[in-house]
């Protein structure tokens, strides 16, 4: 769902940014004092031909007697001025176009892509050398063919990055509102690619580096008597084996260049990755948590004490203790962050690597899930039907294969045998047509019958348990409907238990035996599926709750705004009422919290 | 626009219209003739599962999807008959409500400036505009001082209420809201609602209200319009539409409603129930 | 959903914007689904090609001041001139210019060459089998090295894990990335072939002379396809149906393998395309090095010596290869991945 909170990134400095930008700085430095002391050595001619290594020279002289250091030196300005004109060039080139066609009519629009498309498809480097062609040889000459060479390139990224920008509300809004063309672009496309864009001229600044001294290199850039890195090494190849030091200053140099552009540009990049920073925690610590309830032996599912670390040790469940008996459905309800699918995901053993799962214990008959245990034995007890069919199936494989797996995999089933066996199980789901749909890959099957096949896979190995992690929220309400009958029918007519996950109060009422409401990590109240119907409950938050759900069965005046954060006290617990045996959560729980 | 034709003509009337994507074989009519009309203070809700065209309809409405046959009258003027200046200044009299929060406001632009924006959409000037921006969001319940503020800073409902103000802010004859509750959690959408609610009698408003959750709109809406694969199935009142449904369409949404008084699912297994 | 990162000037290249490739769900179209892929490919092919011809005709008018003079050079006599712009077709008008320049591609005919004063297309027939050479096993060593590092990497480092490999792989990478062709290619041949005098330096008479050329033009590419893959890998990693397919409890190898690699292929074999044409650009530079007798020494040699004829023949050979590399690429994608058939490419 869209209610996590995001938080505005802040920048990051990296080692490598830092670097980066520190050895630019030399350059830039270089760049600017070098021709001023050094320009005599550099270029005047002296009777000191195809030296070694002095004193005088410290890198040797090459062919008429000109120090080979102050040249690589003050090679450095002409290099850096040609890259950063080439780089304005192509980088003002491709903004222009690549907005701009979003202010144009959709046909023309397509037409200009599509050659842009055509274009990209072309090394830059030979669309230089036609350029160069053209206009003969040189360094101003080299500056354009590159600079021309890279717009269709930069133009196709900001294309891209503005038509992702222009997708979203905000600006069909601003149209909406009567914002003229160019300020919408002004206001509202190019303040949020700025960040990727300074990180793609970075990157354009070394690509366009190396390639306007390849230019040079090959003999077809910066002719005699300007020289840059390129045309120096150019000059060095001939004496490679006389002189082989003469190559190794301007290799040092436009290493450095190359690789603070290239670090800066990284740096940029992960300093504005908002999936960057993220820490890695244990992964899974059984531990000596106290025992918070009254031992439920006689439960399929029993989990005491259960509590969910993040990596810097922020509780996200604190101390859930449930149990699910055989042929019992279990619902746990609440709002985004309550903790509801963490807990089901660590009874699962599927919880991201980086959360600590915690417990006195977590067991499914004598499957002790704070184990590792046996691939097949776990694959064939829990069967899994997630949220989103449409990103739950493996959108490259067929069907069938998916439906498959565990009973090929685990169960040493053929793959004939298998098919046929889920064949049958879908037709018994009611999917049509199921031979032709094992047959098919996701993307050509509605949500619905996605998620009834997912259905379906997990009972061909006969499951003890089924968790299923808002599995109709992604549906239509005539499809939800369907679905939850398929598991009330499951669950009649196969005594399968189910562990039910919904923030949708009046699925759990309807499918539910027993309803678990959870808020902020903790479990508030347990109740019967026909006390939750009934509007027989204890807890304020679940009664607030219910006065915020709108109905078709009443017309309510006015609805109970709830804020969670409210509700931050414990479970309410009545025995002579309380329908799980489950008793409280004991005090001990609290200590886990900073 | 003739203003002796706007006190009599209903602020919105869609007649027949219909909307087709791609051409030749790939060809798909998404909208098959559908008509409707609004009149002034009135809401109507429009229901309907995913591809049943609701969302087609709201960006036809505003201009955002071509019409391919069909006609859109927005107080009582024919928006295809329009010259391109009348159009673009009927725009700003049908406002949007889009469906995400987190997208619907440029996070690099201050409250102050998208309810600027909204009023004067080619200066944009904040200063300018202090007391009306402070009127609107005083109206949303938010202090004065949050103009200064960037959207990071607020909640989902914060966003949407915001949302709310800068479609507001334009002075429109009809507001759409497209699915505006559907990202937010229960409690958060219960505030919205309210305030939808207290802004309809408060400030006579006109809207389209589209969700697929027939609790929701059942809950703001005076009339209600149901869709089915780009087919209007059912038009009226709520009360006979959610008491009486006549198509069998609407019978069965209304029977899938977990919680209504229609949903069965089938025989509770025997050993619990 | 986390915004799209542009990490990597080629990752975005193809990236779709979010909602675009919601395509038809299958039925819409009467089509099957290869051949609507195909029509679309062959028009994309076609604007390539076109846009190859024209580019390639419009070199020799757009040269600055009267082509033929530039040709002939400062001290050409007036019947020289003449003489070059007879056989230039620059007396003509434009349009028939043009139409005689495809008629003759159609035949082949590419002209004469200025230096030689043989034809253009028995140049690029002896010279085009050294580059093909060149550029076959650069692209085959580049693919078998690139893809399992950066998926082994990925794998590593998912999940914020071994954070010395990732920064490791990532300097490593980038160092490579930054470093020219050339230089590198130099680099070579003092270790190789001068310090340790194992490999020879320049030529193509053995076949051991083919190992430092292969291995100068491979390296770059192999970095950067590897980081594509590296970052395609911790991506898919992160994705519901990998956590469904963990659900399943199957084997690591297994789960990698089939239900993570044909997912990252989709996206790394679009930019491996872009990247493995751009190494016949970078077959020029290293020919040039090793002083290796293919397509690039001759256009360099063209272009100093402003043999037209010559540069716009290899020119329209080495962008035909660029755009024949595309197309496999392509046909590839459709095969590993189905979604890519309902125009999953498209934009906008």
């Amino acid at each position: 769902m869209a209610e996590t909170t995001r938080t505005k990134r802040h920048f990051r400095w990296t080692t490598g940014l830092i670097i980066g930008i520190a050895l630019m700085s030399v350059m830039i430095l270089i760049g600017l004092l070098a021709p001023l002391f050094l320009s005599e050595a550099a270029e005047k001619l002296t009777a000191n031909a195809s030296q070694g290594p002095s004193s005088a020279h410290w890198l040797g002289t090459d062919d008429f007697g000109r120090d080979v250091l102050a040249r690589s030196l003050v090679a450095t300005r002409l290099t850096l001025v040609m890259t950063a004109a080439t780089t304005a060039i192509s980088v003002v080139g491709g903004v222009l176009i690549g907005t701009f066609i979003w202010l144009a009519p959709p046909r023309i629009r397509n037409a200009v892509l599509r050659v842009i498309d055509a274009a990209v498809a072309y090394p830059s480097l030979i669309f230089a050398l036609l350029i160069a062609a053209i206009l003969g040889q040189g360094a101003w000459s080299a500056v354009l063919a590159i600079a021309i060479a890279s717009i269709p390139a930069f133009a196709r990224l900001t294309a891209n990055m503005a038509a992702s920008i222009s997708q979203r509300n905000y600006v069909s809004t601003a149209r909406l509102l009567g914002v003229p063309g160019p300020r919408i672009i002004t206001r509202h496309l190019l303040p949020n690619m700025a960040e990727p864009l300074l990180v793609l001229t970075a990157t354009v600044f070394a690509t366009t580096l190396i390639e306007l001294s390849s230019l040079s290199f090959i003999g077809l850039g910066v002719q005699n008597p300007e020289y840059d890195f390129g045309r120096l090494l150019n000059e060095a190849l001939v004496n490679i084996y006389s002189q082989p030091l003469q190559a190794v200053m301007p290799s040092i140099m436009i290493t450095i260049a190359g690789l603070s552009a290239m670090l800066i540009g990284d740096g940029l990049a992960a300093a504005t990755d908002p999936r960057g920073g993220r820490k890695f925690g244990s992964v899974k610590a059984a531990s000596e948590l106290p025992a918070s309830m009254r031992a439920d032996r006689e439960a399929l599912v029993e989990v005491d004490n259960l509590t969910v670390l993040t990596p810097n040790g922020v509780p996200l469940v604190k101390g859930v203790s449930l149990s699910i008996h055989a042929g019992e459905v279990v619902g746990l309800v609440g709002e985004s962050g309550s903790g509801k699918s963490l807990t089901a995901m660590s009874i699962a053993g599927l919880l991201p690597e980086e959360l600590t799962v915690r417990a006195h214990s977590m067991r499914l008959g004598e499957l002790d899930l704070l184990k590792k245990n046996d691939p097949r034995t776990l694959a064939t007890s829990i069967g899994l039907v997630y949220q989103d069919p449409g990103t739950s199936f493996n959108p490259a494989l067929r069907i069938g294969s998916q439906l498959t797996e565990v009973s090929r995999i685990h169960l040493k089933q053929s793959g004939k045998t298998s098919f046929t066996r889920m064949v049958k199980a879908l037709a018994d789901i009611r999917i049509t047509q199921p031979e032709l749909r094992m047959k098919q890959h996701p993307h050509e099957l509605s949500g619905g019958m996605l998620q009834r096949a997912m259905i379906a896979s997990t009972l061909v190995t006969d499951p003890r348990l089924i968790i299923a992690d808002e599995p109709t929220t992604a549906l239509d309400v005539t499809v939800q409907a369907d679905v939850l009958r398929q598991f009330r029918t499951i669950n009649r007519e196969m005594g399968t238990a189910m562990l039910f996950i919904s923030h949708d109060i009046g699925v759990v009422q309807a499918l539910c035996d027993k309803v678990i409401v959870m808020n902020g990590g903790k479990i508030l109240e347990r109740l019967t599926g026909a006390q939750l119907a009934a509007g027989d409950v204890k807890h304020p938050y679940t009664k607030a709750l219910l006065a915020a759900t709108p109905s078709i069965a009443e017309r309510k005046t006015e609805l109970v705004a709830v804020r969670a954060e409210d509700f931050t006290f414990d479970e309410i617990t009545d025995d002579a009422l309380g329908p799980v045996q489950a008793g409280t959560v004991q005090p001990e729980t609290e200590r886990l919290q900073p | 626009m003739t203003s002796t034709a706007m006190s009599a003509a209903p602020v919105l009337e869609v007649r027949d219209l219909e909307v087709t994507f791609g051409s030749g074989q790939a060809a798909a009519k998404v909208l098959k003739g559908v008509s409707a009309t609004i009149e002034r203070g009135k809401t109507l809700g429009i229901v309907g599962e995913s591809g049943s065209g609701k969302s087609t309809l709201a960006k036809a409405i505003v201009g955002l999807n071509p019409v391919s046959s069909g006609s859109i009258w927005v107080n009582g003027a024919d928006v295809s008959r329009m010259t391109s200046g009348q159009r673009r200044a009927m725009r700003r009299e049908v406002q949007m409500i889009p469906q995400d929060p987190y997208s619907s406001l440029n996070p690099r632009r201050t409250i102050g400036q998208t309810l600027a924006e909204a009023i004067d959409p080619v200066k944009s000037n904040p200063r300018a505009h202090r007391e009306k921006i402070s009127y609107w969001l005083s109206t949303i319940r938010l202090d004065a001082d949050v103009a200064e503020r960037y959207p990071h800073e607020f909640s989902g409902g914060q966003r949407q209420r915001i949302a709310i103000a800068r479609a507001l802010a334009v002075g429109p004859k009809l507001i759409i809201a497209d699915e505006i509750t559907s990202a937010l959690d229960l409690s958060v959408q219960a505030e919205i609602l309210n305030l939808i609610s207290r802004l309809r009698t408060e400030l006579d408003l006109t809207m389209a209200f589209i969700s697929h959750d027939l609790d929701v709109v059942h809950h703001v809406s005076d009339g209600i319009m149901v869709l089915f694969h780009g087919e209007v199935v059912e038009l009226g009142d709520v009360d006979s539409v959610y008491g009486n449904p006549k198509h069998p369409y609407t019978r069965k949404l209304i029977d899938s409603v977990p919680g209504g008084p229609g949903f069965d699912i089938g025989e509770r297994r025997a050993a619990v129930a | 959903m986390t915004e799209p990162t542009m990490l990597n000037r080629e990752s975005a290249l193809f990236s779709n914007p979010p909602g675009a490739t919601k395509g038809p769900r299958g039925g819409l179209r009467n089509l099957s689904p290869w051949a609507g892929y195909g029509l679309r490919r062959t028009g994309g092919v076609l604007l390539s090609v076109i846009l190859l011809v024209v580019v390639t005709f419009f070199m020799v008018p757009l040269i600055p001041g009267d082509p033929a003079v530039a040709v002939a050079g400062a001290d050409a006599t007036t019947e020289q001139i003449e003489a070059i712009r007879e056989s230039l077709g620059l007396n003509q008008p434009l349009h028939l210019q043009f139409l005689q320049y495809v008629g003759n591609l159609f035949t082949g005919n590419l002209g004469e060459s200025f230096a030689y004063s043989t034809s253009v297309s028995s140049i690029i027939a002896t010279k085009l089998p050294f580059t093909a050479e060149l550029a076959l096993l650069g692209i085959i060593v580049t693919l078998l090295l690139s893809i399992p590092a950066g998926m082994v990497v990925g794998i590593l480092t998912r999940g914020g894990r071994r954070k010395w490999l990732d920064v490791s792989f990532g300097m490593l990478t980038g160092f490579f990335q930054a470093v020219p062709q050339y230089v590198i290619a130099t680099m070579l041949v003092v270790v190789f072939a001068i310090v340790l005098k194992v490999l020879p330096a320049a030529g193509a008479a053995t076949l051991t002379s083919l190992i430092l050329p292969v291995v100068g033009l491979s390296i770059a590419p192999i970095c950067s396809i590897a980081r594509v893959v590296r970052r395609e890998t911790s991506t898919v990693l992160e994705q519901d149906y990998l956590r469904t397919a963990r659900g399943w409890r199957l084997p690591p190898l297994r789960l990698y393998a089939r239900h993570a690699l044909p997912n990252l292929m989709t996206t790394t074999l679009t930019l491996a395309g872009l990247i493995l044409a751009g190494m016949l650009g970078g077959a020029i530079i290293i020919e040039n090095v090793f002083n290796w007798p293919g397509l690039g020494k001759e256009i360099v040699t063209a272009i100093v010596n402003k043999d037209y004829p010559v540069i716009q023949g290899i020119i329209l050979v080495l962008g035909f290869l660029a755009i024949i590399l595309n197309l496999l690429v392509d046909v590839i994608l459709g095969i590993i991945d189905p979604r890519t058939l309902g125009g999953g490419k498209s934009h906008g």
